[in-house]
């Protein structure tokens, strides 16, 4: 099986899954009960043990209002992983349709589709989701995530319907595709059972790929305050809110950055492995820049 | 398809993008936003301002008359009036967005300086030690979030070891008697803004040389983080990009002529290898534009970076719909420059375009 042909590839892809198994498992356990993981409150308020180095028993150190920053940091993950999740099943749902139906018509119907992912594709993402999120969101605070969730989605769809369109023409004219349509196939049914498994292993791979990147895109927004309304913790608004406290205080901007990176980086690791166990060539074809 | 065709398709497709992005931007904020006046005029705006605004920007026509008088502002320099700042907004743009081109341009340089030669290196012996230790650094640092590589930066050699500075782009002291460059043209001293908010090039041309040294020590940790950003993506194009060239028959020929192994790898492969970094140093360049929204936040550097993130925490909207529309012009017309000069170095590539 070409899955252990590369050892390298697979240590890293080990890696990366063991890291999200656990981050995927603090998250789950932080979601339903965080006393379980800490015995501070991520809210409280306590100004007599503010800016507290990382010791014992505040590993993380506290911040300037006298938070636990490793409570705050466990009570950030569900959101933080949860937001991109949902941004990027979105952009597959929402780009993969696209994509395959343009692949599927072809025509007229292509040619009018693919302009339209090339125009947003050629924008500035992160720069575009925040004006988008920032416009829409100021005077709703509330429903800021949405709109922080809506604005990723407008930039990170385009990706997956050039690859679903791209697969789709390549299995289109295929001798076995083109003898289930003489065999009496519908349409619909060489798309579901011919079509598509060409199209999900691809999809998964880069969607695992993307994540890394929305998570980082995303917590660009939560560093400008665009995410989730106070005072719900999040990584990339704790990094932001900590500069103010520098250089004394390190500790409150740096931890959350650092397990931003360690999310991320487990991501884009876990995809290169299953990349190149997939297909070690595709890595060269569908490089991102 | 010959090279002029190629450049007037390219460049009205690109005119086309940028249409698109205005259009884009006026909808969200005139149309799709629950209020358009406070979107214009700011949050805290009193009844009186929203008045003044709604006339300002024809708030209260229809959508259509709003759109005709948006396009012809935009093109005429009208980019509305900053609540933040009580400025045109394009004078803020005159004055941050020099200050980004200038560090971006060095970012990129620093950039190429230390991606090419690892990739050069990392070809050279694939699957060797040096090759697999390269690529799981810019496996790991390729995802880095744009605040990491700064925060650590800025800890380690501003705070830690006091060797840099660790705000602005110039010593606050010496910017007060900052004078600026002019052209003298018989007799007449023409001053363009894009030169005079460079403060580098300005303090260069102005010989002002303590200026100049400030400039340059501020620019060392913003431009480093910048250049560090994404690091990863050069050495892997040009590794691969070099490892499909070593293997051809005309780097053979030159090793059998006998040519020094230096020339071989630096004037036949490397220069063959240079094509695919060239197209996407356009992408490159946006994303540096990009990430200088939270390096310049981080380092306090007066760029339009800057101006973006202040606007953003401010909820200073006409700044930011001026600023995003800018940055996008840059990136797209950045886009049509790569298309070209890659068409002009390999015109191969029209074929298929």
């Amino acid at each position: 099986m070409s899955l252990y042909r590369n050892v390298r590839r697979d240590k890293t892809l080990m890696a990366g899954l063991v890291i999200l198994v656990v981050i995927v498992g603090l998250t789950v356990i932080s979601a339903t009960d965080l006393r379980l993981l800490t015995s501070y409150s991520p809210y409280s308020l306590n100004f007599s043990a503010s800016n507290l180095p990382p010791s014992a028993k505040h590993i993380f150190g506290t911040d300037q209002e006298g938070r636990d920053v490793f409570t705050r940091v466990l009570a950030a993950l569900p959101v933080d992983i949860l937001t991109p999740f949902i941004i990027v099943v979105a952009s597959v749902l929402l780009g993969g349709l696209v994509g395959v139906v343009a692949g599927y018509l072809a025509g007229l119907v292509d040619e009018f589709l693919m302009r339209i992912t090339d125009l947003f594709l050629a924008f500035p993402g992160i720069l575009l989701a925040l004006a988008i999120t920032e416009i829409l969101g100021q005077s709703h605070v509330s429903l800021r995530l949405l709109y922080s969730e809506v604005a990723l989605i407008v930039v990170g769809w385009p990706v997956y319907a050039r690859l679903a369109r791209g697969q789709v023409l390549q299995v289109k004219n295929m001798p076995y595709v083109t003898l289930a349509k003489v065999s009496g196939l519908s349409r619909t049914q060489i798309l579901r059972r011919h079509v598509l498994p060409h199209l999900l292993p691809l999809l998964l791979v880069y969607s695992t790929l993307d994540m890394g990147a929305v998570i980082l895109n995303y917590s660009v927004l939560a560093f400008f305050g665009l995410g989730a309304p106070p005072p719900t913790p999040e990584l990339g608004r704790m990094v932001y809110d900590g500069l103010s406290a520098l250089p004394q205080n390190w500790w409150s901007s740096l931890f959350p950055a650092l397990i931003i990176t360690i999310i991320a980086v487990s991501f884009s690791l876990m995809g290169d492995g299953l990349r190149d166990a997939l297909d070690p060539r595709m890595g060269e074809r569908y490089a991102r820049a | 398809m010959n090279t002029w065709r190629f450049v007037v398709k390219r460049a009205a497709e690109s005119f086309l993008v940028i249409l698109a992005a205005l259009v884009l931007v006026f909808y969200l904020a005139n149309v799709a936003a629950p209020n358009p006046a406070s979107v214009w005029a700011g949050p805290d705006a009193s009844p009186e301002q929203i008045q003044v605004v709604t006339e300002l920007y024809h708030l209260d026509s229809p959508w259509y008359v709003q759109l005709y008088y948006y396009l012809g502002n935009f093109f005429t320099g009208k980019w509305g009036i900053s609540p933040l700042y009580q400025t045109p907004v394009i004078s803020l743009i005159e004055e941050y967005l020099p200050v980004t081109l200038e560090l971006a341009v060095i970012a990129l340089v620093l950039k190429l300086l230390l991606e090419i030669p690892l990739g050069v290196i990392s070809s050279l012996r694939p699957g060797g030690k040096t090759d697999n230790g390269i690529r799981l650094v810019y496996t790991v640092t390729r995802s880095f979030p744009p605040f990491m590589v700064a925060l650590v930066l800025l800890l380690a050699l501003s705070y830690y070891l006091h060797l840099l500075p660790s705000a602005y782009y110039v010593s606050p002291t010496l910017a007060l008697r900052e004078p600026q460059f002019g052209f003298d043209i018989g007799g007449h001293i023409y001053h363009v803004w894009l030169i005079d908010n460079m403060p580098i090039l300005n303090a260069l041309l102005v010989g002002d040389y303590g200026a100049f040294l400030s400039a340059l020590v501020h620019v060392i940790l913003p431009a480093l983080a910048l250049a560090l950003f994404g690091f990863g993506g050069i050495v892997r194009l040009i590794r691969n990009s070099m490892l499909d060239v070593l293997n051809s028959d005309f780097v053979k020929t030159a090793r059998a002529k006998g040519l020094r192994e230096r020339v071989v790898i630096v004037r036949h492969a490397l220069r063959n290898s240079l094509l695919p970094t060239i197209t996407i140093a356009s992408i490159i360049f946006a994303g540096l534009m990009q990430g200088s929204l939270v390096v310049e936040t981080i380092f306090n550097y007066y760029g339009i970076g800057y101006l973006v993130a202040q606007s953003l925490l401010n909820f200073d909207t006409p700044t930011l719909i001026a600023s995003t529309v800018i940055v996008t012009v840059i990136v797209v017309l950045s886009n049509l420059v790569a298309d070209i000069l890659y068409t002009v170095a390999d015109p191969r590539v029209r074929e298929s375009l």
